[in-house]
Protein backbone atom coordinates (compact mmCIF):
# COMPACT_ATOMS: atom_id res chain seq x y z
CA UNK A 1 0.00 0.00 0.00
CA UNK A 2 1.26 3.29 -0.53
CA UNK A 3 2.15 5.82 2.42
CA UNK A 4 1.59 9.56 2.62
CA UNK A 5 -1.52 11.49 2.82
CA UNK A 6 -4.84 9.37 2.10
CA UNK A 7 -8.31 10.91 3.41
CA UNK A 8 -10.25 7.75 3.49
CA UNK A 9 -8.12 6.11 6.28
CA UNK A 10 -7.94 9.53 8.67
CA UNK A 11 -11.19 9.30 8.21
CA UNK A 12 -11.93 5.51 8.86
CA UNK A 13 -9.19 6.54 11.77
CA UNK A 14 -10.68 9.29 13.18
CA UNK A 15 -14.51 7.17 13.12
CA UNK A 16 -12.36 4.26 14.86
CA UNK A 17 -10.54 6.60 17.12
CA UNK A 18 -14.09 6.91 18.83
CA UNK A 19 -14.27 3.33 20.15
CA UNK A 20 -12.97 3.08 23.86
CA UNK A 21 -11.29 0.65 25.37
CA UNK A 22 -12.59 -2.20 26.90
CA UNK A 23 -10.77 -5.00 29.65
CA UNK A 24 -12.29 -8.55 27.84
CA UNK A 25 -9.66 -10.52 28.94
CA UNK A 26 -12.32 -12.51 31.30
CA UNK A 27 -15.23 -12.13 29.21
CA UNK A 28 -12.91 -13.96 26.39
CA UNK A 29 -12.06 -16.77 28.50
CA UNK A 30 -15.69 -17.02 30.01
CA UNK A 31 -16.88 -17.63 26.68
CA UNK A 32 -13.62 -20.04 25.25
CA UNK A 33 -14.78 -22.29 28.26
CA UNK A 34 -18.58 -21.95 26.51
CA UNK A 35 -17.44 -22.60 23.51
CA UNK A 36 -15.77 -25.75 24.85
CA UNK A 37 -19.10 -26.62 26.57
CA UNK A 38 -20.87 -26.92 23.42
CA UNK A 39 -18.41 -28.95 21.50
CA UNK A 40 -18.49 -30.92 24.12
CA UNK A 41 -22.00 -31.31 24.54
CA UNK A 42 -22.41 -31.61 20.97
CA UNK A 43 -19.88 -33.82 20.55
CA UNK A 44 -21.93 -36.15 22.67
CA UNK A 45 -24.86 -35.84 20.75
CA UNK A 46 -23.55 -36.90 17.45
CA UNK A 47 -22.20 -40.15 19.44
CA UNK A 48 -26.14 -40.17 20.66
CA UNK A 49 -27.05 -39.69 16.95
CA UNK A 50 -24.89 -42.41 16.22
CA UNK A 51 -25.64 -44.59 18.22
CA UNK A 52 -29.50 -44.06 17.55
CA UNK A 53 -28.77 -45.00 13.96
CA UNK A 54 -26.58 -47.98 14.92
CA UNK A 55 -29.47 -49.76 16.92
CA UNK A 56 -31.82 -48.76 14.24
CA UNK A 57 -29.58 -50.66 12.09
CA UNK A 58 -29.55 -53.71 14.42
CA UNK A 59 -32.93 -53.39 15.30
CA UNK A 60 -34.05 -53.58 11.94
CA UNK A 61 -32.01 -56.74 11.21
CA UNK A 62 -33.80 -58.28 14.11
CA UNK A 63 -36.14 -61.73 12.90
CA UNK A 64 -39.72 -60.93 12.91
CA UNK A 65 -41.67 -61.83 15.93
CA UNK A 66 -38.71 -61.30 18.61
CA UNK A 67 -39.71 -58.04 19.70
CA UNK A 68 -42.87 -57.92 17.03
CA UNK A 69 -43.85 -56.15 14.29
CA UNK A 70 -45.73 -53.90 16.49
CA UNK A 71 -42.34 -52.08 17.44
CA UNK A 72 -41.45 -51.69 13.98
CA UNK A 73 -43.24 -47.91 13.91
CA UNK A 74 -40.97 -47.53 16.74
CA UNK A 75 -38.04 -48.29 15.53
CA UNK A 76 -38.70 -46.10 12.46
CA UNK A 77 -38.78 -43.50 15.06
CA UNK A 78 -36.06 -44.04 16.63
CA UNK A 79 -33.15 -42.62 14.21
CA UNK A 80 -35.33 -39.46 15.05
CA UNK A 81 -32.48 -37.89 16.95
CA UNK A 82 -30.38 -37.59 13.31
CA UNK A 83 -32.81 -35.00 12.34
CA UNK A 84 -32.04 -32.43 14.05
CA UNK A 85 -27.47 -32.95 12.86
CA UNK A 86 -28.39 -29.70 10.40
CA UNK A 87 -27.50 -27.64 13.53
CA UNK A 88 -24.53 -29.46 14.89
CA UNK A 89 -22.72 -29.83 11.59
CA UNK A 90 -21.64 -26.05 12.38
CA UNK A 91 -20.52 -26.46 15.60
CA UNK A 92 -19.31 -30.20 15.85
CA UNK A 93 -15.72 -30.80 17.14
CA UNK A 94 -13.13 -32.67 15.64
CA UNK A 95 -13.73 -36.06 15.61
CA UNK A 96 -12.03 -39.14 13.53
CA UNK A 97 -15.65 -39.75 12.49
CA UNK A 98 -17.92 -37.47 11.67
CA UNK A 99 -21.39 -37.67 12.35
CA UNK A 100 -23.49 -39.53 9.68
CA UNK A 101 -25.30 -36.52 8.73
CA UNK A 102 -22.71 -34.17 8.35
CA UNK A 103 -21.82 -34.39 4.94
CA UNK A 104 -25.23 -34.03 3.93
CA UNK A 105 -26.13 -30.91 5.36
CA UNK A 106 -22.49 -29.14 4.41
CA UNK A 107 -23.14 -25.53 3.81
CA UNK A 108 -22.31 -24.12 0.09
CA UNK A 109 -18.48 -23.76 -0.15
CA UNK A 110 -16.51 -21.36 -1.97
CA UNK A 111 -13.94 -21.94 -4.39
CA UNK A 112 -11.09 -23.84 -2.62
CA UNK A 113 -8.51 -22.05 -4.22
CA UNK A 114 -8.90 -18.32 -5.50
CA UNK A 115 -6.49 -18.39 -8.17
CA UNK A 116 -6.62 -15.00 -9.35
CA UNK A 117 -5.73 -13.05 -12.35
CA UNK A 118 -2.15 -12.73 -13.61
CA UNK A 119 -0.51 -10.67 -12.10
CA UNK A 120 2.56 -11.25 -11.22
CA UNK A 121 5.66 -11.30 -14.20
CA UNK A 122 7.41 -14.27 -14.02
CA UNK A 123 11.60 -13.65 -15.09
CA UNK A 124 11.20 -16.41 -17.63
CA UNK A 125 8.56 -17.88 -19.87
CA UNK A 126 10.85 -20.79 -20.76
CA UNK A 127 10.41 -24.41 -19.85
CA UNK A 128 14.45 -24.15 -20.06
CA UNK A 129 14.75 -22.02 -16.99
CA UNK A 130 13.31 -24.32 -14.95
CA UNK A 131 16.29 -25.28 -12.56
CA UNK A 132 15.19 -28.45 -10.80
CA UNK A 133 13.70 -31.56 -12.21
CA UNK A 134 10.11 -32.51 -12.44
CA UNK A 135 8.50 -35.81 -11.60
CA UNK A 136 5.17 -37.56 -12.97
CA UNK A 137 3.41 -40.67 -12.63
CA UNK A 138 1.28 -42.68 -15.13
CA UNK A 139 -0.66 -45.52 -13.44
CA UNK A 140 -2.85 -47.78 -15.61
CA UNK A 141 -2.07 -50.59 -18.36
CA UNK A 142 0.78 -48.93 -18.97
CA UNK A 143 2.65 -47.64 -15.51
CA UNK A 144 5.86 -44.98 -15.67
CA UNK A 145 7.38 -43.05 -14.04
CA UNK A 146 8.49 -39.63 -16.34
CA UNK A 147 10.94 -36.87 -15.32
CA UNK A 148 10.84 -33.45 -17.29
CA UNK A 149 14.47 -32.09 -17.04
CA UNK A 150 15.27 -28.35 -17.10
CA UNK A 151 16.26 -28.86 -20.59
CA UNK A 152 12.48 -29.54 -21.49
CA UNK A 153 13.17 -33.28 -22.30
CA UNK A 154 11.42 -36.08 -21.00
CA UNK A 155 12.50 -39.15 -19.52
CA UNK A 156 11.13 -42.40 -18.50
CA UNK A 157 13.35 -43.70 -15.37
CA UNK A 158 10.74 -46.31 -14.10
CA UNK A 159 8.60 -48.56 -15.86
CA UNK A 160 7.81 -51.19 -12.76
CA UNK A 161 4.37 -51.65 -12.28
CA UNK A 162 3.63 -49.91 -8.64
CA UNK A 163 0.62 -48.54 -6.67
CA UNK A 164 2.53 -45.44 -5.10
CA UNK A 165 5.95 -43.87 -5.09
CA UNK A 166 8.04 -41.89 -3.45
CA UNK A 167 11.10 -38.71 -5.24
CA UNK A 168 13.61 -38.52 -2.87
CA UNK A 169 14.88 -34.69 -2.40
CA UNK A 170 18.14 -34.95 -4.77
CA UNK A 171 15.97 -37.07 -7.84
CA UNK A 172 18.21 -39.69 -7.50
CA UNK A 173 15.94 -42.04 -6.22
CA UNK A 174 12.33 -43.77 -6.29
CA UNK A 175 10.85 -45.60 -3.91
CA UNK A 176 8.13 -47.28 -4.85
CA UNK A 177 5.52 -50.17 -4.03
CA UNK A 178 4.60 -53.41 -5.77
CA UNK A 179 2.59 -55.96 -4.38
CA UNK A 180 3.11 -55.12 -0.81
CA UNK A 181 6.81 -54.69 -1.16
CA UNK A 182 8.72 -51.36 -0.56
CA UNK A 183 11.43 -51.39 -3.45
CA UNK A 184 14.08 -48.70 -4.18
CA UNK A 185 16.18 -48.27 -7.30
CA UNK A 186 18.13 -45.09 -8.91
CA UNK A 187 16.30 -42.87 -11.39
CA UNK A 188 19.57 -42.81 -14.15
CA UNK A 189 18.54 -46.96 -14.05
CA UNK A 190 19.58 -50.38 -12.21
CA UNK A 191 18.16 -52.61 -10.26
CA UNK A 192 15.75 -52.06 -7.70
CA UNK A 193 16.90 -53.12 -4.22
CA UNK A 194 14.78 -54.16 -1.34
CA UNK A 195 15.54 -52.18 1.53
CA UNK A 196 12.88 -53.69 3.79
CA UNK A 197 11.78 -57.67 3.76
CA UNK A 198 8.29 -56.73 5.33
CA UNK A 199 4.80 -55.54 3.89
CA UNK A 200 4.05 -52.26 3.62
CA UNK A 201 0.75 -49.92 2.78
CA UNK A 202 0.54 -49.40 -0.80
CA UNK A 203 -2.04 -46.04 0.40
CA UNK A 204 0.78 -44.71 1.65
CA UNK A 205 3.19 -43.12 -0.59
CA UNK A 206 6.97 -43.40 1.13
CA UNK A 207 8.07 -40.39 2.09
CA UNK A 208 11.93 -39.85 1.83
CA UNK A 209 13.49 -37.83 4.50
CA UNK A 210 15.50 -35.03 3.32
CA UNK A 211 18.95 -36.33 3.64
CA UNK A 212 17.55 -39.71 1.85
CA UNK A 213 18.81 -41.65 4.66
CA UNK A 214 15.17 -43.30 6.23
CA UNK A 215 11.53 -43.57 4.46
CA UNK A 216 8.65 -42.78 6.53
CA UNK A 217 6.16 -45.76 5.14
CA UNK A 218 2.89 -46.98 6.19
CA UNK A 219 3.25 -50.42 7.97
CA UNK A 220 1.18 -52.01 10.48
CA UNK A 221 1.58 -48.24 11.40
CA UNK A 222 3.12 -45.67 10.19
CA UNK A 223 6.88 -46.38 10.58
CA UNK A 224 10.27 -44.99 10.11
CA UNK A 225 12.62 -46.83 8.12
CA UNK A 226 16.36 -46.69 8.19
CA UNK A 227 17.17 -47.58 4.09
CA UNK A 228 20.57 -48.73 4.80
CA UNK A 229 20.48 -51.36 7.59
CA UNK A 230 16.48 -52.03 7.30
CA UNK A 231 15.38 -51.54 10.67
CA UNK A 232 12.14 -50.33 10.86
CA UNK A 233 10.53 -48.16 14.28
CA UNK A 234 7.04 -47.38 14.45
CA UNK A 235 6.02 -43.44 15.03
CA UNK A 236 4.47 -42.77 18.42
CA UNK A 237 0.92 -44.08 18.96
CA UNK A 238 0.19 -40.07 19.49
CA UNK A 239 0.94 -39.55 15.95
CA UNK A 240 -2.42 -41.44 14.91
CA UNK A 241 -2.44 -40.14 11.20
CA UNK A 242 -1.74 -40.74 7.98
CA UNK A 243 0.47 -39.23 4.56
CA UNK A 244 3.34 -37.99 6.45
CA UNK A 245 5.08 -35.65 5.12
CA UNK A 246 8.68 -34.59 5.65
CA UNK A 247 9.59 -30.75 5.93
CA UNK A 248 13.08 -29.57 4.02
CA UNK A 249 14.91 -29.32 6.74
CA UNK A 250 13.89 -32.52 8.05
CA UNK A 251 12.17 -30.67 11.75
CA UNK A 252 8.78 -30.98 11.30
CA UNK A 253 6.27 -33.84 9.85
CA UNK A 254 3.24 -32.59 8.81
CA UNK A 255 0.14 -35.56 8.38
CA UNK A 256 -3.62 -35.66 7.59
CA UNK A 257 -6.44 -37.24 10.08
CA UNK A 258 -8.81 -39.11 9.42
CA UNK A 259 -11.29 -35.98 9.54
CA UNK A 260 -8.96 -33.74 7.01
CA UNK A 261 -7.12 -31.60 9.64
CA UNK A 262 -3.61 -31.31 9.65
CA UNK A 263 -0.88 -31.66 12.26
CA UNK A 264 2.59 -30.84 12.21
CA UNK A 265 5.39 -32.50 14.56
CA UNK A 266 8.49 -31.58 15.57
CA UNK A 267 11.21 -33.97 14.90
CA UNK A 268 13.97 -34.90 16.98
CA UNK A 269 16.92 -34.65 15.08
CA UNK A 270 19.19 -37.13 16.85
CA UNK A 271 15.95 -40.16 16.50
CA UNK A 272 14.24 -41.39 13.57
CA UNK A 273 10.61 -41.03 14.88
CA UNK A 274 9.02 -37.44 15.66
CA UNK A 275 8.31 -35.93 18.96
CA UNK A 276 4.93 -35.04 20.33
CA UNK A 277 2.51 -33.51 21.06
CA UNK A 278 1.70 -32.64 17.42
CA UNK A 279 -0.22 -29.49 16.77
CA UNK A 280 -3.40 -28.90 14.40
CA UNK A 281 -3.51 -26.62 11.68
CA UNK A 282 -6.44 -24.14 12.38
CA UNK A 283 -9.31 -23.85 10.28
CA UNK A 284 -8.78 -26.84 8.01
CA UNK A 285 -11.37 -29.64 8.92
CA UNK A 286 -12.77 -27.71 11.43
CA UNK A 287 -16.35 -28.36 11.75
CA UNK A 288 -17.20 -24.97 13.17
CA UNK A 289 -18.51 -22.52 10.21
CA UNK A 290 -17.43 -19.96 12.35
CA UNK A 291 -13.66 -20.93 11.77
CA UNK A 292 -13.93 -22.64 8.94
CA UNK A 293 -16.69 -20.72 6.78
CA UNK A 294 -15.74 -22.36 3.71
CA UNK A 295 -15.96 -25.48 5.37
CA UNK A 296 -12.03 -26.60 3.67
CA UNK A 297 -10.54 -30.00 4.62
CA UNK A 298 -6.89 -31.03 3.85
CA UNK A 299 -6.98 -34.98 3.99
CA UNK A 300 -3.39 -35.39 1.85
CA UNK A 301 -0.72 -33.66 2.51
CA UNK A 302 1.60 -33.65 -0.48
CA UNK A 303 4.76 -32.06 -0.09
CA UNK A 304 6.01 -29.77 2.78
CA UNK A 305 8.45 -26.89 2.59
CA UNK A 306 12.01 -25.78 3.98
CA UNK A 307 10.84 -25.28 7.20
CA UNK A 308 7.06 -26.86 7.73
CA UNK A 309 5.29 -23.20 7.67
CA UNK A 310 3.60 -24.20 4.21
CA UNK A 311 1.85 -27.58 2.77
CA UNK A 312 0.51 -28.38 -0.41
CA UNK A 313 -2.55 -30.15 0.27
CA UNK A 314 -5.25 -31.95 -1.82
CA UNK A 315 -8.59 -30.49 -0.75
CA UNK A 316 -11.10 -33.03 0.83
CA UNK A 317 -12.46 -34.82 -2.23
CA UNK A 318 -16.55 -34.37 -2.24
CA UNK A 319 -16.28 -31.09 -0.68
CA UNK A 320 -18.71 -28.57 -3.00
CA UNK A 321 -15.47 -26.60 -3.04
CA UNK A 322 -13.08 -28.66 -4.31
CA UNK A 323 -15.60 -29.95 -7.04
CA UNK A 324 -15.72 -27.16 -8.03
CA UNK A 325 -12.42 -26.60 -8.46
CA UNK A 326 -11.37 -29.97 -9.98
CA UNK A 327 -12.08 -30.69 -13.50
CA UNK A 328 -11.58 -33.67 -15.70
CA UNK A 329 -11.57 -35.88 -12.96
CA UNK A 330 -8.28 -33.97 -11.78
CA UNK A 331 -7.81 -33.25 -7.93
CA UNK A 332 -7.89 -29.39 -6.41
CA UNK A 333 -4.81 -28.53 -5.15
CA UNK A 334 -4.34 -25.91 -2.21
CA UNK A 335 -1.00 -24.20 -0.30
CA UNK A 336 -1.67 -23.85 3.26
CA UNK A 337 -0.07 -21.59 5.66
CA UNK A 338 0.44 -24.46 8.75
CA UNK A 339 0.45 -21.43 11.36
CA UNK A 340 -3.06 -19.43 10.85
CA UNK A 341 -4.45 -22.30 7.74
CA UNK A 342 -4.70 -19.80 5.55
CA UNK A 343 -4.72 -20.85 1.50
CA UNK A 344 -1.99 -18.90 -0.62
CA UNK A 345 -3.62 -16.55 -3.51
CA UNK A 346 -1.09 -17.31 -6.12
CA UNK A 347 -0.91 -14.63 -8.84
CA UNK A 348 -1.25 -17.49 -11.49
CA UNK A 349 -4.72 -18.25 -14.12
CA UNK A 350 -6.73 -21.18 -13.73
CA UNK A 351 -7.25 -24.29 -11.53
CA UNK A 352 -4.60 -25.71 -9.81
CA UNK A 353 -4.48 -29.28 -10.12
CA UNK A 354 -0.71 -29.57 -8.41
CA UNK A 355 1.67 -28.21 -6.70
CA UNK A 356 5.17 -29.38 -5.06
CA UNK A 357 7.60 -27.97 -2.86
CA UNK A 358 11.20 -28.97 -3.23
CA UNK A 359 13.52 -29.37 0.55
CA UNK A 360 14.57 -25.57 -0.44
CA UNK A 361 10.69 -24.28 0.02
CA UNK A 362 10.81 -23.60 -4.47
CA UNK A 363 7.06 -24.14 -4.99
CA UNK A 364 5.54 -25.91 -8.20
CA UNK A 365 2.48 -25.28 -9.67
CA UNK A 366 0.97 -26.90 -12.35
CA UNK A 367 -2.62 -25.23 -13.51
CA UNK A 368 -5.06 -25.52 -15.94
CA UNK A 369 -6.30 -22.65 -17.86
CA UNK A 370 -8.88 -23.01 -20.64
CA UNK A 371 -7.72 -26.02 -21.57
CA UNK A 372 -3.69 -25.58 -21.46
CA UNK A 373 -1.62 -26.68 -18.67
CA UNK A 374 1.27 -24.16 -17.06
CA UNK A 375 4.03 -24.95 -14.59
CA UNK A 376 4.60 -21.90 -12.21
CA UNK A 377 7.66 -22.08 -10.23
CA UNK A 378 7.63 -19.40 -7.34
CA UNK A 379 11.06 -19.17 -4.66
CA UNK A 380 10.11 -19.06 -1.10
CA UNK A 381 9.43 -15.17 -0.69
CA UNK A 382 6.78 -15.59 -3.81
CA UNK A 383 8.45 -14.64 -6.86
CA UNK A 384 7.49 -16.21 -10.00
CA UNK A 385 10.56 -17.39 -11.02
CA UNK A 386 9.26 -19.15 -14.22
CA UNK A 387 6.71 -19.98 -16.14
CA UNK A 388 6.14 -22.01 -18.77
CA UNK A 389 3.60 -24.24 -20.91
CA UNK A 390 3.80 -27.94 -19.63
CA UNK A 391 4.85 -30.21 -22.58
CA UNK A 392 1.68 -31.41 -23.97
CA UNK A 393 2.59 -35.05 -23.75
CA UNK A 394 2.65 -35.21 -19.97
CA UNK A 395 -0.78 -33.79 -19.57
CA UNK A 396 -2.45 -37.22 -18.48
CA UNK A 397 0.17 -37.91 -16.27
CA UNK A 398 0.44 -37.22 -12.24
CA UNK A 399 2.73 -34.47 -10.92
CA UNK A 400 3.83 -36.05 -7.75
CA UNK A 401 7.52 -34.12 -7.19
CA UNK A 402 9.75 -31.15 -8.06
CA UNK A 403 13.46 -31.27 -7.10
CA UNK A 404 16.34 -29.05 -7.01
CA UNK B 1 -1.61 -18.06 36.33
CA UNK B 2 0.88 -20.07 34.32
CA UNK B 3 3.55 -19.11 31.58
CA UNK B 4 0.53 -20.20 29.15
CA UNK B 5 -2.42 -18.40 30.58
CA UNK B 6 0.10 -15.02 31.09
CA UNK B 7 0.84 -15.48 27.55
CA UNK B 8 -2.56 -15.13 26.64
CA UNK B 9 -3.31 -12.34 28.79
CA UNK B 10 -0.04 -10.36 27.31
CA UNK B 11 -1.72 -10.94 23.69
CA UNK B 12 -5.29 -9.76 25.01
CA UNK B 13 -4.00 -6.58 26.31
CA UNK B 14 -1.46 -5.92 23.20
CA UNK B 15 -3.99 -6.65 20.82
CA UNK B 16 -7.51 -5.50 22.45
CA UNK B 17 -7.43 -1.94 21.08
CA UNK B 18 -6.67 -2.68 17.45
CA UNK B 19 -9.08 -5.01 17.12
CA UNK B 20 -11.66 -2.62 18.80
CA UNK B 21 -10.90 -0.42 16.37
CA UNK B 22 -10.93 -2.75 13.51
CA UNK B 23 -14.09 -4.22 14.96
CA UNK B 24 -15.64 -0.58 15.26
CA UNK B 25 -15.71 -0.04 12.00
CA UNK B 26 -17.35 -3.40 10.74
CA UNK B 27 -20.07 -3.31 13.39
CA UNK B 28 -20.32 1.00 14.20
CA UNK B 29 -20.74 -0.09 17.56
CA UNK B 30 -19.14 -0.07 20.52
CA UNK B 31 -20.80 -2.97 22.23
CA UNK B 32 -21.04 -4.42 19.09
CA UNK B 33 -17.31 -4.19 18.67
CA UNK B 34 -16.52 -5.24 21.95
CA UNK B 35 -18.98 -9.10 21.27
CA UNK B 36 -16.80 -9.12 17.79
CA UNK B 37 -13.28 -8.52 19.77
CA UNK B 38 -14.26 -10.79 22.41
CA UNK B 39 -15.55 -13.98 20.32
CA UNK B 40 -12.43 -13.37 18.18
CA UNK B 41 -10.48 -13.98 21.28
CA UNK B 42 -11.85 -16.92 22.94
CA UNK B 43 -11.33 -18.46 19.59
CA UNK B 44 -7.97 -17.57 19.61
CA UNK B 45 -7.62 -18.92 23.26
CA UNK B 46 -9.05 -22.46 22.34
CA UNK B 47 -6.60 -22.40 19.49
CA UNK B 48 -3.68 -21.26 21.84
CA UNK B 49 -1.89 -24.31 21.80
CA UNK B 50 -1.72 -24.27 18.60
CA UNK B 51 -0.37 -20.91 17.56
CA UNK B 52 3.20 -20.69 18.16
CA UNK B 53 4.43 -17.10 17.65
CA UNK B 54 2.36 -13.88 18.82
CA UNK B 55 2.44 -12.80 14.87
CA UNK B 56 0.58 -16.14 14.66
CA UNK B 57 -2.44 -15.74 17.08
CA UNK B 58 -2.82 -12.07 15.91
CA UNK B 59 -3.27 -13.23 12.03
CA UNK B 60 -5.26 -15.91 13.70
CA UNK B 61 -7.77 -13.55 15.91
CA UNK B 62 -8.04 -10.82 13.10
CA UNK B 63 -9.22 -14.10 10.33
CA UNK B 64 -11.62 -14.80 13.32
CA UNK B 65 -12.85 -11.75 13.46
CA UNK B 66 -13.82 -10.92 10.00
CA UNK B 67 -14.66 -14.40 9.44
CA UNK B 68 -17.53 -13.92 11.96
CA UNK B 69 -18.14 -10.46 10.84
CA UNK B 70 -19.06 -11.65 7.36
CA UNK B 71 -20.61 -14.87 8.43
CA UNK B 72 -24.73 -15.34 8.59
CA UNK B 73 -25.23 -15.16 12.17
CA UNK B 74 -23.65 -11.16 12.17
CA UNK B 75 -25.56 -10.26 9.38
CA UNK B 76 -27.86 -8.19 11.10
CA UNK B 77 -25.86 -7.55 13.93
CA UNK B 78 -25.15 -3.92 13.28
CA UNK B 79 -25.54 -0.56 14.71
CA UNK B 80 -28.78 1.92 14.30
CA UNK B 81 -27.36 5.23 13.95
CA UNK B 82 -29.17 7.69 16.15
CA UNK B 83 -28.30 11.05 14.86
CA UNK B 84 -26.24 12.94 17.08
CA UNK B 85 -25.35 10.08 19.07
CA UNK B 86 -21.30 11.36 18.67
CA UNK B 87 -22.17 15.02 18.69
CA UNK B 88 -23.39 14.25 21.76
CA UNK B 89 -20.36 12.18 22.92
CA UNK B 90 -18.20 15.55 21.96
CA UNK B 91 -20.50 17.94 23.77
CA UNK B 92 -21.97 19.19 20.38
CA UNK B 93 -21.06 22.49 20.84
CA UNK B 94 -17.85 23.70 19.16
CA UNK B 95 -18.32 24.48 15.41
CA UNK B 96 -15.08 22.76 13.91
CA UNK B 97 -15.48 19.74 16.77
CA UNK B 98 -19.24 19.53 15.70
CA UNK B 99 -18.69 19.38 11.95
CA UNK B 100 -15.43 16.82 12.06
CA UNK B 101 -18.39 14.91 14.87
CA UNK B 102 -20.92 15.06 12.06
CA UNK B 103 -18.65 13.67 9.83
CA UNK B 104 -17.70 10.18 11.43
CA UNK B 105 -21.63 10.13 12.12
CA UNK B 106 -21.81 10.17 8.32
CA UNK B 107 -19.10 8.11 7.27
CA UNK B 108 -20.19 5.76 9.81
CA UNK B 109 -23.78 5.49 8.73
CA UNK B 110 -22.57 4.84 5.04
CA UNK B 111 -20.10 2.83 6.52
CA UNK B 112 -23.04 0.72 7.71
CA UNK B 113 -24.98 0.89 4.39
CA UNK B 114 -21.98 -1.31 2.94
CA UNK B 115 -22.97 -5.47 2.84
CA UNK B 116 -20.75 -6.81 5.57
CA UNK B 117 -18.06 -7.90 2.64
CA UNK B 118 -17.74 -4.66 1.42
CA UNK B 119 -17.06 -3.17 4.68
CA UNK B 120 -14.53 -5.67 5.43
CA UNK B 121 -12.74 -5.21 2.35
CA UNK B 122 -12.80 -1.06 2.91
CA UNK B 123 -11.32 -1.59 6.44
CA UNK B 124 -8.91 -3.75 5.79
CA UNK B 125 -7.66 -1.86 2.36
CA UNK B 126 -8.34 1.42 3.52
CA UNK B 127 -7.65 1.01 7.03
CA UNK B 128 -5.35 -1.36 8.16
CA UNK B 129 -3.37 -0.87 5.26
CA UNK B 130 -3.20 -4.85 3.37
CA UNK B 131 -2.55 -5.27 -0.18
CA UNK B 132 -5.48 -6.79 -2.47
CA UNK B 133 -3.83 -10.20 -1.63
CA UNK B 134 -3.55 -9.84 2.01
CA UNK B 135 -7.27 -8.91 2.34
CA UNK B 136 -8.40 -11.59 0.28
CA UNK B 137 -6.50 -14.04 2.14
CA UNK B 138 -7.87 -13.17 5.44
CA UNK B 139 -11.22 -13.08 4.13
CA UNK B 140 -10.83 -16.43 2.29
CA UNK B 141 -12.36 -15.08 -1.18
CA UNK B 142 -10.47 -14.47 -4.05
CA UNK B 143 -8.25 -11.63 -4.96
CA UNK B 144 -10.84 -10.47 -7.93
CA UNK B 145 -13.74 -10.52 -5.30
CA UNK B 146 -11.82 -8.76 -3.02
CA UNK B 147 -11.56 -5.90 -6.47
CA UNK B 148 -14.93 -6.45 -7.11
CA UNK B 149 -16.41 -5.58 -4.21
CA UNK B 150 -13.97 -2.46 -3.09
CA UNK B 151 -14.83 -1.08 -6.64
CA UNK B 152 -18.63 -1.79 -5.38
CA UNK B 153 -17.90 -0.61 -2.23
CA UNK B 154 -16.03 2.84 -3.01
CA UNK B 155 -18.74 3.39 -5.62
CA UNK B 156 -21.95 3.31 -2.81
CA UNK B 157 -19.38 5.59 -0.39
CA UNK B 158 -19.08 8.10 -3.14
CA UNK B 159 -22.91 8.08 -3.65
CA UNK B 160 -24.01 8.33 0.05
CA UNK B 161 -20.85 11.07 0.88
CA UNK B 162 -21.20 13.32 -2.05
CA UNK B 163 -18.11 15.30 0.18
CA UNK B 164 -16.28 12.36 -0.09
CA UNK B 165 -15.97 12.14 -3.51
CA UNK B 166 -12.33 13.41 -4.10
CA UNK B 167 -11.31 11.04 -1.53
CA UNK B 168 -12.91 8.15 -3.17
CA UNK B 169 -11.51 8.67 -6.68
CA UNK B 170 -8.39 8.75 -4.93
CA UNK B 171 -8.73 5.60 -3.51
CA UNK B 172 -9.85 3.98 -6.35
CA UNK B 173 -6.83 5.11 -8.50
CA UNK B 174 -4.43 3.51 -5.97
Amino acid sequence: MTAGPNPLRDALGGLADDVEDADLYGGALRRSRRIAHQRAAAGTFSALAALGLVCGGLWSLAPPGGHGRSGGATVVAEPAPITPAPQQSASAPPSPTPPPSAKIHTPPRRQPHPARPGTATPRSRSLADLPGRVFYDQQGAQPRVVRLDSEGDTQTVLTAPHTTLGISSDGNRIAYVQNGALLVTATDGGAPEQPYAGKVSGDEAPAWSPDGSRLLVGSADPAVLDVADGTLEALPSALAGKHFRWSGDGSKLVYATDSCQLKVAGTNPDASAATVPAVTVPVLGDPDEADNPSGLGACRPVSVDETGSRVSVQLRPGDKAASAAATDGTVAMAVVDTATGSTDVLPIFGVVIGAVFDARGDLLVRAVHEGKTTLSLFSPDGTLLVQAPEPSRLRQLELVAYTN
Amino acid sequence: MDARDAEYADFVRSQTRALLRSAYLLTGDQHLAEDLVQEALARTHRAWDRLEHAEHATAYARKVMYHAQVSVWRRRRVAEILPGTILERHGGHTDDLAEAAAQRVMLRRALLALSPKQRAVVVLRFFEDRTEAEAAQLLGVSVSTVKTQCARALERLRHLLPGLRTLADTEARR
